[in-house]
């Protein structure tokens, strides 16, 4: 049984993924003005890893995952690999929960205790799982459209607020501020795609994996860049690297004929719900990546007991809103470099090496084409 | 051989075998004794013809089945007259008398003895002669019909206002109207072990997918049930995603509406008694969909549809909002209106979330009220329980106007929506429990599993949530909007998937 | 408190493995122990709610901070 996902939708969930779970948070803050340079130069320097990531799913063909990775990397070596990750899935869906049910106790619910909404979400993100990457990608498709559609008018809303002066001058303290700030945003969200490899079960031609990734990641790139670099204009600088929520609190200035005012809980919405989308397919792919490396061909079963280890675990990892500043700034990053950039160049090296020796590399175009 | 010396001897002929005897009185005082035992609305209309031998003939029918008027004119009269040549035995026989002396529409000659029951049941006649072991079918089916009416549950301000009727024949040749094509095709499957009902498949040969015909017809064959009354026994069983309340397989009343689904390249299934038809697959946007969207002037279509989906949105969600807001999150409504929201609610004694809970249901009990009631009855339950109630309760501090306001136009945004105004129910008490638990979030949540299960549901192999998932031109003429005729080249592309071009010339290729 | 988690933890694998077709022991171990891990970690946390994480690739983070420290020293 062959889950195919049709491009389009999957480069919206890509898309979603990205845009996720990061669009409250005060994403390359340390950049300070120059926060519209860190998102360039991090989108410039995440797109060599977008594309490794593409050509090595594009090498398996229209193979399935389990079995494109057993033909490229042999068998052990691809086990050992996806257990690897599906630990680095799981605590990923643990942060993305945490970050979830700690924004809503900041901005809504101060008394509900954070287990509710996180078995809450556990639960809804364990049938999505279990019902699989087609329907993900269905529900990606539908809620992309209320999301993007949000942010465009609250964009726009915004754009009267802005002050251009925000942005100069220009690289008042040099580069390193950028790089720290690029450095930052390719941890988290963008080189956060590495988990999307393993949700995918197969495409459609060996161009699709081309066409899902790299438009989904730079058009989500951009509406990143926007949105942050809007909202840095509304609130300043200093405030947006010290506010937990900075676009939150920009949308709540949101202030049009003293009627359409208040409208940051329509953002918490999105957010809630990109999250969403962005916990489901990390679950999705810890699930299958799990078991896959133990040998087995349907992962549903493994969905329940992941899910339900995710709600200690978003509470294990990130217990309070102080931690999901500190966790992206201090703990996270070198293992979140280890799996998003370090595994996937070695893979990469590997497989073409392997792919090579195959004969299949670049003279195979039985496969190509498509629609 | 054994089951033969088993069994109980039935029927007229010697051997056991489900043959007619060759001897009328034989056959005569089987069908009283056995078949049609203690039946007393069978006639036997006993005759003989002239000339010097005569013979006796019997018409079998049953009583008010079949055109009395008809039968005595052109099967009676001629018989009495005939004077049959000498020697005629058997098939002989039955074939001079269908050629020669017969002037009604006779159908077949049978020879099995069950088969009687089924015939005379249809509504048709059998005459047996003596001498001849077969039974010739006398076509005059006449019963009680209604006539082609404009459907009450359908009804339009323009388009045509025919409707189908419970007789299935009707109701193929309306759709046949409609589609005068030889590609529109039929075919026939019967279900029931008791009522043997006649269901028809109708579809576009050229159009349709075959594959999409022979996955209906196989589910339909596949039912095993005592008794069809109704096209819903069969929509029950054949229906994808039988545990989800939204509609998987949709249903008309109108011929026009049937037949524009077929020419869509869905398939329709009319079954025998039922005045309505089946058409599937279903998808969601049918249901904002309605027959004279494609009538009227295509603004005007887009603008009615655009009102239908922020209905659905009213009627689903208003009271959810309304609770999370006032109960968790006040500061996101503007003062003024916070002020007059609270000053309503001082004296209320309950919470907001008790508040929805007692108004949505009486206004669900009104409207049950009033559905089955005769009309000027209805009427009255509604204007005392809406306006009476309504008034009483506010005045008695025992809910808000503001509530008042929030349930009326959830109930009235409701029907906007026909074919969802019961899951939307549904899903409102959902999401009201929910707000009232995590204010907005947990609205969102409900909002969430919602569409988890929308984009989960097939509806025979075609995704529920089709045409509204993608960003592709085609597929969002008929959706959101509806684009002019000449504008809608293609046919749906999850549908007809032999021949997508609905246009030629104009317009040219879209997509 | 942590008596009703176990339990919860339980019955949400009982039930689940009773739903299932077949049951081959494989499946039914990786399961059982996955749930277990999730509901001792919950215990745990329950316990003691600022337990602390492990960082499996920890001897990476040390190595990385004495390269990058020892290179910019010099």
């Amino acid at each position: 049984m062959k889950e195919l996902v049709p491009d389009h939708q999957g480069l919206v969930l890509v898309m979603l993924f990205v845009v996720g779970n990061t669009l409250v948070f005060a994403l390359g803050g340390v950049a300070g003005p120059d926060i519209w340079l860190a998102f360039l130069l991090a989108t410039v320097l995440a797109i060599p890893m977008i594309l490794l990531m593409a050509r090595v799913r594009s090498l398996m063909g229209g193979a399935s995952l389990a079995c494109g990775l057993e033909q490229l990397l042999g068998k052990w070596p691809s086990r050992a690999l996806a257990f690897a990750y599906a630990g680095y899935a799981w605590r990923l869906a643990c942060y993305v929960v945490s970050d979830v049910t700690n924004f809503i106790q900041a901005v809504a619910l101060p008394t509900t205790p954070q287990v509710v909404t996180a078995t809450l979400f556990a639960l809804l993100m364990l049938w999505a799982a279990k019902e699989g990457v087609e329907v993900l990608a269905r529900f990606a498709a539908i809620m992309s459209k209320v999301v993007f559609n949000v942010l465009f008018v609250t964009f726009l809303m915004l754009l009267s607020q802005v002050e251009l002066g925000e942005f100069q001058p220009v690289m008042y303290n040099g580069v390193k501020p950028v790089w720290l700030g690029a450095f930052q945003l390719l941890e988290f969200p963008f080189l956060e795609v590495v988990v999307l490899f393993w949700v995918f079960d197969c495409f459609r031609s060996k161009k699709s994996p081309y066409r899902v990734f790299l438009p989904g990641f730079v058009a989500a790139s951009l509406i990143l860049l926007v949105m942050a670099s809007t909202s840095l204009a509304v609130v300043g600088a200093e405030r947006y690297a010290q506010f937990y929520f900075p676009v939150w609190a920009a949308v709540a200035r949101i202030n049009i004929s003293t009627f359409l005012t208040r409208l940051e809980a329509i953002i918490g919405v999105t957010f809630a719900i990109g999250s969403f989308v962005k916990m489901a397919a990390c679950l999705l792919a810890a699930s299958r990546s799990l078991a896959y490396s133990f040998g087995f061909a349907d992962y549903r079963f493994l969905v329940t007991p992941l899910a339900l280890g995710v709600i200690p675990g978003s509470q294990w990892f990130i217990s309070t809103l102080l931690d999901v500043e500190l966790s992206v700034i201090k703990t996270y990053p070198t293992s979140a470099t280890f799996f998003q950039a370090v595994l996937p160049v070695l893979i990469w090296i590997w497989v073409e090496w392997r792919a090579r020796k195959l004969g299949r590399g670049k003279s195979s175009p039985t496969q190509a084409g498509g629609q | 051989m054994f089951f033969w010396q088993r069994t109980k001897k039935k029927g007229p002929d010697p051997r056991g075998l489900d043959r007619l005897s060759s001897s009328l009185e034989t056959n005569l005082h089987w069908l009283q004794t056995d078949l049609f035992a203690s039946d007393e609305t069978i006639v036997y209309r006993r005759i003989k013809t002239s000339g010097p031998k005569p013979r006796d003939c019997v018409l079998v029918y049953a009583d008010n089945m079949v055109k009395h008027e008809y039968l005595s004119q052109f099967v009676l009269r001629p018989l009495l007259k005939a004077e049959l040549p000498k020697g005629l035995r058997g098939e002989e026989l039955a074939r001079y008398l269908a050629e020669q002396v017969i002037e009604a529409d006779s159908s077949e000659c049978i020879t099995g003895y069950s088969q009687i029951g089924d015939k005379i049941m249809g509504g048709v006649g059998v005459l047996l002669v003596d001498g001849c072991p077969l039974g010739l079918v006398v076509d005059a089916q006449g019963w009680a019909k209604r006539t082609v009416t404009e459907p009450p549950s359908e009804s339009v301000v323009r388009g045509p206002r025919l409707g189908f009727s419970e007789d299935l024949g009707v109701n193929i040749s309306l759709v046949r109207l409609q589609i005068a094509s030889p590609n529109f095709k039929t075919r026939f499957v019967q279900v029931g072990e008791q009522t043997k009902t006649r269901v028809a498949i109708l579809y576009l040969d050229n159009v349709t997918s075959l594959d999409l015909v022979d996955e209906v017809q196989r589910r339909i064959e596949e039912i095993t049930i005592d008794a069809v009354l109704d096209s819903g026994y069969i929509q029950e069983y054949i229906r994808d995603a039988p545990y989800s309340p939204f509609p998987t397989i949709g249903h008309t009343e109108r011929p026009d509406a049937a037949a524009a689904k077929i020419l869509e390249g869905r398939v329709a299934v009319l079954v025998d008694g039922s005045p309505f038809a089946l058409t599937m697959p279903y998808l969601l946007v049918e249901a904002f969909q309605a027959n004279e969207d494609y009538y009227n002037h295509w603004m005007v279509a887009s603008f009615h549809r655009l009102i239908r989906y922020i209905s659905f949105f009213i009627t689903t969600s208003t009271p959810a909002i309304y609770i999370a807001l006032i109960s968790y999150h006040p500061q996101l409504i503007p003062t003024n209106l916070v002020v007059s929201i609270s000053a309503a609610r001082k004296n209320v004694p309950f919470p907001g979330i008790v508040e929805v809970i007692i108004m949505g249901l009486v206004f669900e009990i009104l409207r049950e009220g009033g559905v089955r009631l005769p009309r000027p009855i209805g009427q009255a339950v509604s204007i005392v329980g809406a306006i009476v109630l309504g008034e009483a309760a506010v005045s008695a501090s025992l809910v808000s106007a503001p509530m008042i306001i929030v349930v009326g136009l959830t109930g009235v945004a409701g029907f906007v929506n026909p074919w969802l105004n019961d899951i939307a129910v549904l899903f409102r008490l959902l999401f009201v429990v929910l707000a009232s638990v995590l204010g907005l979030y947990g609205y969102v949540l409900g909002v969430i599993a919602v569409v988890l299960l929308l984009s989960s549901m097939e509806s025979f192999g075609v995704p529920y949530l089709s045409t509204m998932t993608t960003l592709v031109p085609q597929d969002i003429k008929d959706t959101l909007l509806r684009v002019p005729w000449w504008q809608m080249t293609l046919r749906p592309r999850y549908l007809a998937s032999k021949d997508r071009q609905r246009l030629q010339g104009r317009g040219g290729r879209g997509s | 408190m942590v008596v009703v988690v176990i339990l919860a933890y339980a019955a949400v694998a009982a039930l689940e493995i009773w739903l299932w077709a077949e049951r081959p022991w494989q499946k039914v171990l990786l399961y059982l122990v996955l749930i277990a891990a999730g509901a001792v970690l919950a215990a745990l946390l329950l316990r003691d709610s600022d337990l602390k994480v492990p960082e499996p690739v920890g001897f990476v983070t040390r190595l990385i901070k004495r390269l990058w420290e020892g290179g910019g020293g010099k």
